[in-house]
């Protein structure tokens, strides 16, 4: 077992270095100067110059592809920096180190992809048992086709006409400003997520007002995420119905609710978890359009700032995140379908 | 097993699909305004007789804009799938017959591109390439490649053990023959499935990226653009119908190409159909 992870994981090192040589080329790339951004409007050509020269800009790419791996050794100076020592190097936008910058947003985006994942399961695990139960019914045909809706329909959409009924027409919910009202202190805390946080310090009304914040954003990145966990959810449901052990339960007399809660749903939901996992693991870098709409100060949003505003390691950052998290996650469900099949660890 | 209702699922998903392409090609006589038209003293009107989806910013006719952006979103989306495909399903077929170095090699670099989040890519690239149909065809295909890639290989290599092929080399067919004649066919059908499905996921990207402004450029009309154009209304309080309609115009392309991939992988594969 040990060396099945060992290997998976050695595995992904050169795909990782792949990326960040492709988000490179591709930021690099990119129209626009940062050296002139960051200088601002009125900068002489000088000063851009010497910005330029500061930033490393000057160098050829390869250089500069090589200080941001592994630092200033590449340009045979003394000094640290780089990829390999952990150092994402200073946002050109923000001039706060990147790993400062997305540490700051990394809670908002968990938090709203947690409970985005949270919300599908919760709807797609009971209609998931239920559609399988029902088999052939009314109620599995509505089910497939809000399965097939639900990829049909564009999140960042979605997003949009949920707030148009609940802010714009009901004003039940508060509009798009982000996780809090504008000018509303955060509440303090190790996790970063307010819900949590408000919660441990026992502030009612602040939970209250990030509870609301969060709802729809909630909604519009978990929805997409209800059709998949439903098909499997039925599709594995499906088979163990068929089972051996199912027909003998429902011989020795159990049925009804303990019956598919405790013999059918528990077989059918590894599966689904695996799957909702994979979902989070591709959201976190993924949620850009939904983190747009709503304002939500997460990393989509600042990927999607830095990429406007040719941000190099900010945009680096942002590619690297979202790739980590989304190989890790599928490394992640293939140990655990290793240590439930054994033979994929013979592949 | 009852065979008809699936065929329902195909034909619907077919009329559902043929509907949109009818008011793509038709747009100019289904199109009761010129989509393109500044009327600056109808701005934000609401639906009506004359406006059936009402107007936007500019006076511009939502209706006439739905129905002219269904021609750029289908061209970008069947073409940049033509474009998956050309590239994908050929070394697909090499390096799932041939294997070896050049095989692994691929799928290595398959992997690091399937590392990125598609839409992140596709911002990358599209930003770098700068805005316009074909660098949009461009980007979403060469997205879209990996897929092919995958499905194809995966494809030719359980076609390669199947005695029918072993036969064909027994009579002394040439590698190359064997590969087109015996097992490229075999290929044809799960391509065609993702095709459909492929098709409703670039629709996806196309109005992503229109939607944060990387599409087709302004003035034309584009669904994923409309509807981010509602957005500043929507905060000033209203003007529904500027996001709604072109958001169900791309719910209702989408959902008949995913009821066509559906049925059609139903049919290709007929154990799937046991489950249903």
């Amino acid at each position: 077992m040990l060396s099945y992870v060992t290997r998976r994981l050695a595995a992904l090192i050169p795909i990782l270095i792949g990326v960040t040589l492709l988000a490179f080329i591709v930021s690099h790339a990119l129209p626009g100067d940062p050296a002139r951004q960051y200088a601002g409007i009125n900068a002489s050509e000088a000063q851009v110059e010497a910005i330029r020269e500061r930033l490393g800009l000057n160098e050829p790419l390869h250089v500069q592809y090589c200080v941001y791996m592994i630092g200033q050794t590449c340009l045979g100076e003394s000094g640290g920096g780089g990829l390999v020592r952990g150092d994402l190097g200073e946002s050109i936008r923000t001039g706060f180190s990147v790993a400062q910058d997305v540490g700051a947003r990394l809670p908002a985006t968990i938090e709203m992809v947690a409970f985005g994942m949270l919300f599908a399961l919760v709807v797609a695990l009971p209609l998931g048992v239920w559609a399988a139960v029902r088999k052939g019914k009314l109620l599995d045909k509505f089910c497939r086709f809000i399965s097939t809706l639900g990829v049909a329909v564009p999140d960042f959409w979605l997003a949009m006409i949920l707030l148009l009924v609940f802010f714009v027409f009901l004003d039940w919910l508060p509009g798009p400003v982000g996780r809090l009202p504008i000018g509303a202190t955060t509440p303090d805390g190790p996790t970063g997520l307010y819900l949590i946080d408000s919660l441990v310090a026992g502030d009612w009304a602040t939970f209250r007002t990030a509870a609301k914040h969060l709802l729809l954003p909630m909604v519009a990145i978990g929805f997409p995420a209800v059709s998949p966990i439903l098909r499997l959810t039925r599709n594995a449901t499906l088979s163990v119905l068929n089972s051996d052990y199912i027909a003998f339960g429902r011989a020795a007399g159990l049925r009804g609710a303990p019956l598919y809660l405790k013999y059918v749903l528990r077989n059918a939901l590894p599966g689904a978890v695996t799957m909702t996992g994979l979902i989070a693991g591709y959201m976190i870098g993924g949620a850009v359009l939904v983190e747009r709409v709503f304002s939500w100060p997460g990393v989509g949003l600042y990927g999607f700032n830095s990429l406007v505003n040719t941000d190099y390691p900010a945009i680096q950052a942002y590619v690297l995140l979202s790739a980590v998290t989304y190989t890790v996650a599928f490394l992640i469900v293939d140990l655990v379908q290793s240590v439930i099949d054994p033979r994929v660890r013979l592949k | 097993m009852n065979i008809r209702k699936y065929d329902a699922r195909l034909v619907i998903g077919l009329v559902m699909f043929g509907f949109m392409v009818a008011v793509a090609i038709f747009a100019p006589l289904i199109a009761r305004n010129d989509p393109l038209a500044i009327d600056l003293t109808n701005q934000f009107v609401s639906p009506s007789a004359d406006h059936w989806f009402g107007t936007a910013s500019l006076g511009f006719d939502v209706f006439s804009r739905v129905v002219y952006a269904a021609r750029h979103d289908l061209l970008i989306a069947v073409s940049a799938v033509a474009l998956s495909i050309a590239i994908g399903h050929p070394i697909g077929l090499l390096v799932g017959y041939v294997g070896g170095w050049g095989d692994s090699v691929t799928m290595r670099f398959l992997d690091v591109i399937q590392a990125f989040p598609a839409l992140v890519l596709a911002i990358g690239v599209l930003a770098a390439l700068g805005q316009g149909v074909r660098n949009l065809i461009i980007v979403i295909g060469i997205v879209g490649v990996p897929t092919f890639v995958r499905l194809v290989r995966a494809e030719v290599r359980s076609l390669r053990e199947h005695a029918y092929v072993e036969a064909g080399r027994a009579v002394g067919n040439s590698r190359s023959k064997i590969l087109v004649r015996y097992i490229a066919p075999g290929t044809v059908g799960t391509v065609v499935t993702q095709a459909a499905v492929s098709c409703g996921w670039a629709i996806l990207l196309a109005a992503a990226l229109g939607f944060i402004g990387l599409g087709v450029p302004l003035p034309e009309p584009e669904w994923g653009a409309m509807i981010a154009e509602g957005i500043p209304e929507m905060r000033r309080g209203g003007s529904w119908w500027i996001p709604v309609f072109p958001g169900i115009a791309i719910a209702i392309t989408v959902f008949s190409l995913s009821l066509i991939g559906e049925s059609i992988a139903d049919l290709v594969e007929p154990t799937r159909r046991k489950s249903r």
